[in-house]
């Protein structure tokens, strides 16, 4: 809640010189252009997650004229319906965001509901931030050690797309003070090996949203392998703790959506008293909101007495505050 | 070796499965449909699963690992490696395997589950190991319920249950195949080819096997066995798992005297077919529907001496066939058609069950089912036709944290079938954690155990072709009732040194009562019993024992790839056993004489130690130590002496880039200090065992 009162705050601030502007001029609408990847659940509940809380956030101090579009089958994305460009295009998921890199070059562009991943490998440059979907590593290392505080060593399972990731894992574990064991699904016979390994050298695994090491065929094995062994595993959604993990730290698509919200609201009142200026991007970030989920089933079966959920958000979010404090002093 | 058509077919499937398999092209980094995807969720492989701290019985595992480091070549030499476990071979392809003792070759006081689907068979009502229709490669695990667990997996469950969990096949993608040779003659080949084909997880397995048996008795096996598991992933939430499998081959039958029971093969079949959908709603919230189907057949039909012969071989005369009607009051002399061991069991299975969580600190399942067995042997009915029964189940479980150190548990069986009519088997558990790791646990259990349709039908005669009884071989008392046990144990579960030691104690005691055994009617009227004063045995209520005990287990990993595994236990049994009945004819059993020796049908102590060592990375060597003190095997069984066996194994892994393989040396009773199994002919001298096996 602290962020929502950080904005609160700021828009206070910030509104104050806005309206003196739009008294002025008049209120023009801002245009947003939201591209959805597709009409699937997860983009409509971002969809209108943004939308009913940028209704929110504004209010009629700030209109908004937000227009939605979806890619066809091929990519290609509709024209605009209004004919008007868009002040700022909010590309939802990764298809989206490549459309909108090929097609709509040029236009500042926010990337919501996407991995780091994705978005670096698209904006390699350009006017473009984004909102990440997954959380960092040092809040899932954070996260790990708070609900297991004995655990001294952590296995996680790389394959070719995020075995690059090893320096970046290996720090973070190191900061939580882990001895991470990491294994190379390509570095055995099979993935069942490689499971095998993993579950021989750590004591917990972390699991990686990387589909060559965990498709959700394969995930099913691991969870099973490891609930045989007793070992907890730690993943990246709701579904995984779902099928079997032990616990799990995401964000909603729900929770993209008004965080997106939120910075697009902070962007307009920015623009909004700086007139002369194009839209000022803030650098991409992690999600600020996010949601533990435990398996009290799976908790109950390795006699781990899992905390309550709303206490470890608490206080993986205390944690980021005074380090953000200290890295601040 | 013999090659059967069943062979010939594995070969084509194994083929065939190597052939599926699945190829996705993705994009070369994740996006965010990895973090937002659906996750099937793990099936879970038992009625209410919890860890073995909160469990509500005492629990030994024997997991893949241990099966691999351990000298058994057969299932039921792993169950050695239970506290308070016998195991014994009545012969070279019968295994009698008991919980504190007291039973018979024909051992029927144990539940035996294949994932989740009982292999306890009508026929004769014995758990047929080497008729399991599975391979021991194919076991990830087995889990011992140590006690009466009737009140979970009803009657047959009377004095523990053995849940016996096959992988995975994801978990063995590739082929497999093994090959063993040895001593007995032992010949043995596996195959498997497992893998994946869309949401379809498949293994198919198959294996020949041939083994004389024991030297100077007639009990070799030739067995071919074919088996297909497949786990279809039909939404996220719902998983289907069909099982197939059948054995078919010769195993050799007793030949116990050359006039009436000749050496001779008895063609043994069995089967199943089993299929369960499962529906996880979440976590610890899941429905499951289970139907099944088992049946054991064996085909014994032989041919006797004539009567003259057998009178001659009975009284040491020679007796001439012209004096056969002199003797029997006109009966011409003749032989008899025989079916001793013939017939066909089968037993049908439907159970629903639902596990969920009601409200935060509980859990639940509960369930109801109906099974159908059947027998149809004419050498048990004592006609051609077939007995059913039918038996109705509803049962409960519940567990409840009180408090965060106490944990309640209570469980509740209702069966009702058409020999005994409606019984109840509860139990009442409670956990207490000293501190954590450390736990105490008090359970108090009733259970009941239903006479079989074997043992409640018995009829078994030979008889003149006038249709008079010459010989009473088997009856069943007409007021057979059902055996109850009441059991209460205290124990103790500790971990120490980070979970690396594993302590389990168990102090118990045992009311057994109406135990159905074979007591022996003198006074039977048939032409044999008359002559030579014996008596058609009589499945009778004739038992009652007080047992009391402790057990204890010690599981060390000092090191990875290292386990020290220590198990013993200790029974004192009080009781007495009918051993004699007269005046069956009348209808009114009353018993005449006790069974000398009944409190000596239990090893007083029976031990066990496997010690394994990962001496490279390639090299593994195991030790394993038996104990079983002096024994008066209870039915067939004789008198033995105890014994102590050393076994060993050593064995050589080999790493290639796409196949691994190893070889393992397997030395059972290391000294040669010969000793015998059940009875005195079964001489366990050195046995020694070359396999070889390769994964790709």
């Amino acid at each position: 809640m602290e962020i929502v009162r950080q904005w609160v705050v700021a828009l206070c601030l910030l509104l104050s010189g806005a309206l003196s502007v739009q008294a002025a001029s008049g209120p023009q609408p801002h245009r947003l252009l939201l591209v959805l990847s597709d009409s699937t659940a997860p983009y409509q509940e971002t969809r209108e997650s943004f939308e009913r809380s940028l209704r929110m956030l504004a209010g009629p101090a700030i209109p908004y004229d937000l227009e939605v579009i979806v890619p066809d089958a091929n990519g290609i994305l509709a024209a605009i319906p209004s004919g008007i460009a868009p002040d700022l295009v909010i590309p939802v998921g990764v298809d989206a965001t490549r459309a909108v890199h090929e097609q709509l070059p040029d236009l500042p562009v926010f990337s919501i509901l996407i991995t780091r991943e994705a978005h670096d490998r698209i904006h390699d440059q350009g006017n473009a931030t984004a909102l990440f979907l997954e959380q960092p590593f040092s809040r899932q290392f954070r996260f790990i050690r708070l609900t297991l505080p004995a655990v001294a060593t952590v296995s996680v399972l790389v394959g070719p797309r995020s075995r690059h990731l090893v320096p970046e894992l290996q720090d973070a574990a190191r900061r939580s003070e882990f001895e991470l064991q990491v294994v190379d699904i390509d570095s055995t016979r099979n993935i069942v090996d490689a499971f095998e390994l993993a579950l021989d050298r750590g004591e917990v695994i972390f699991a990686l949203p990387d589909a060559d090491v965990l498709s959700p065929g394969h995930a099913r094995w691991l969870l099973h392998m490891a609930w045989q062994r007793e070992i907890p595993v730690f993943g990246f959604s709701q579904a995984i703790v779902d099928a079997g993990a032990f616990a799990g730290l995401y964000t909603t698509p729900a929770q993209v959506g008004r965080e997106a919200a939120e910075q697009v609201v902070n962007m307009t009142v920015e623009r909004i008293n700086h007139p002369q200026r194009q839209w000022r991007l803030p650098p991409p970030r992690y999600p600020a909101y996010f949601e533990v989920a435990l398996n009290q089933a799976v908790a109950r079966a390795l006699a781990i007495r899992a905390g309550d959920r709303q206490q470890l958000v608490q206080s993986l979010r205390t944690i980021e505050q005074s380090d953000r404090w200290q890295a601040g002093q | 070796m013999r090659v059967t058509p069943l062979l010939t077919g594995c070969t084509t499937l194994l083929l065939l499965g190597s052939i599926l398999s699945t190829a996705q092209a993705r994009m070369m980094f994740a996006t965010e449909r990895e973090l937002l995807v659906d996750v099937p969720l793990v099936v879970t492989a038992s009625r209410l699963q919890q860890s073995q701290a909160k469990a509500p019985a005492s629990v030994t595992v024997i997991d893949r690992a241990m099966i691999d480091a351990s000298t058994a070549i057969d299932i039921p030499d792993l169950l050695r490696l239970v506290p308070g476990m016998q195991v014994t071979y009545a012969n070279g392809h019968l295994y009698s395997v008991m919980y504190h003792g007291s039973e018979t070759a024909w051992s029927r006081r144990m539940q035996v589950l294949v994932d989740g689907r009982s292999v306890y068979n009508p026929m004769f009502s014995i758990v047929p190991w080497h008729h399991l229709d599975i391979d021991i490669e194919d076991i990830e695990r087995i889990e011992v319920i140590r006690g009466p667990n009737a009140p979970t997996y009803g009657s047959n469950a009377f004095r523990g249950a053995v849940n016996i969990i096959t992988r995975q096949p994801f978990l063995d993608q590739g082929v497999t195949v093994k090959a063993m040779a040895g001593s007995l003659e032992t010949r043995r080949l596996m195959g498997r080819s497992a893998g994946s084909s869309g949401n379809l997880d498949y293994r198919v397995t198959f294996s020949h096997e041939y083994e004389e048996g024991f030297e100077d008795v007639n009990d070799h096996r030739r067995l071919d066995m074919v088996s297909f598991r497949g786990v279809y992933s039909a939404t996220t939430n719902d998983t289907i798992d069909i099982q197939l499998g059948m054995t078919d081959g010769p195993i050799g039958g007793w030949g116990m005297s050359p006039q009436t029971s000749p050496v001779r093969e008895i063609a043994s079949r069995s089967g199943h077919a089993s299929i369960r959908w499962n529906h996880s709603v979440s976590a610890g919230n899941e429905v499951q529907l289970h139907l099944y189907h088992n049946y054991l057949d064996w085909h014994d039909l032989y041919e006797t001496a004539t009567l003259s012969e057998l009178f001659s071989a009975l009284t040491n005369q020679n007796i001439a066939p012209e004096q056969i009607p002199l003797l029997l009051g006109g009966v011409e002399d003749q032989s008899f058609l025989v079916s001793r061991f013939h017939g066909k069991g089968t037993r049908t299975d439907i159970e629903w069950q639902q596990s969920l969580i009601p409200a935060e600190h509980w859990r639940m399942v509960w369930g109801f089912g109906m099974r159908r067995d059947t027998l149809n042997s004419t050498s048990v009915l004592g006609y051609a036709g077939s007995k059913e029964d039918y038996t109705r189940r509803l049962f409960g479980h519940a567990e409840w944290d009180v408090t965060r150190r106490l944990g309640v548990s209570s469980g509740l069986m209702i069966e009702d079938n058409d020999i005994i009519g409606t019984h109840l088997s509860p139990r009442l558990a409670a956990n207490y954690t000293l501190r954590p790791n450390h736990t105490l646990r008090a359970v108090a259990t009733r259970a009941v155990r239903s006479p079989s349709i074997y043992e409640a039908n018995e009829f078994n005669m030979v008889r003149f072709d006038n249709g008079e009884v010459f010989w009473a071989l088997y009856v069943s008392d007409p007021d057979l009732r059902n055996e109850s046990i009441n059991s209460y144990e205290i124990g103790y579960r500790g971990l120490f040194v980070d979970g690396r030691v594993d302590f389990d104690l168990k102090v118990y005691q045992e009311r057994l009562r109406n135990l159905i055994y074979h007591a022996r009617d003198r006074t039977y009227p048939d032409v044999i019993s008359t002559i030579t004063g014996g008596g058609p045995f009589v499945h009778y209520n004739g038992g009652n024992a007080d047992v009391t005990g402790a057990e204890f287990q010690l599981r060390i990993k000092p090191w990875q790839r290292a386990l020290v595994s220590l198990q013993y236990g200790y029974v004192d049994i009080d009781g007495t056993l009918v051993s004699d009945v007269e005046d069956f004819v009348t209808g009114e059993l009353t018993p005449l004489s006790l069974h000398p020796r009944f409190e000596e049908s239990v090893p007083r102590h029976t031990a066990s130690v496997l010690l394994s060592h990962g001496i490279s990375r390639n090299w593994q060597a195991s030790v394993a130590w038996f104990h079983l003190g002096d024994t008066d095997w209870a039915g067939d069984g004789q008198n033995l002496r105890g014994y102590n066996r050393w076994d060993a194994r050593l064995t050589r892994n080999f790493s290639g880039p796409r196949v691994r393989s190893d070889i393992s040396l397997i030395v059972q009773n290391l000294g040669d200090r010969t000793y015998s199994e059940f009875r005195r002919e079964n001489e366990f001298d050195r046995r020694v065992y070359l396999q070889f096996r390769a994964r790709t």
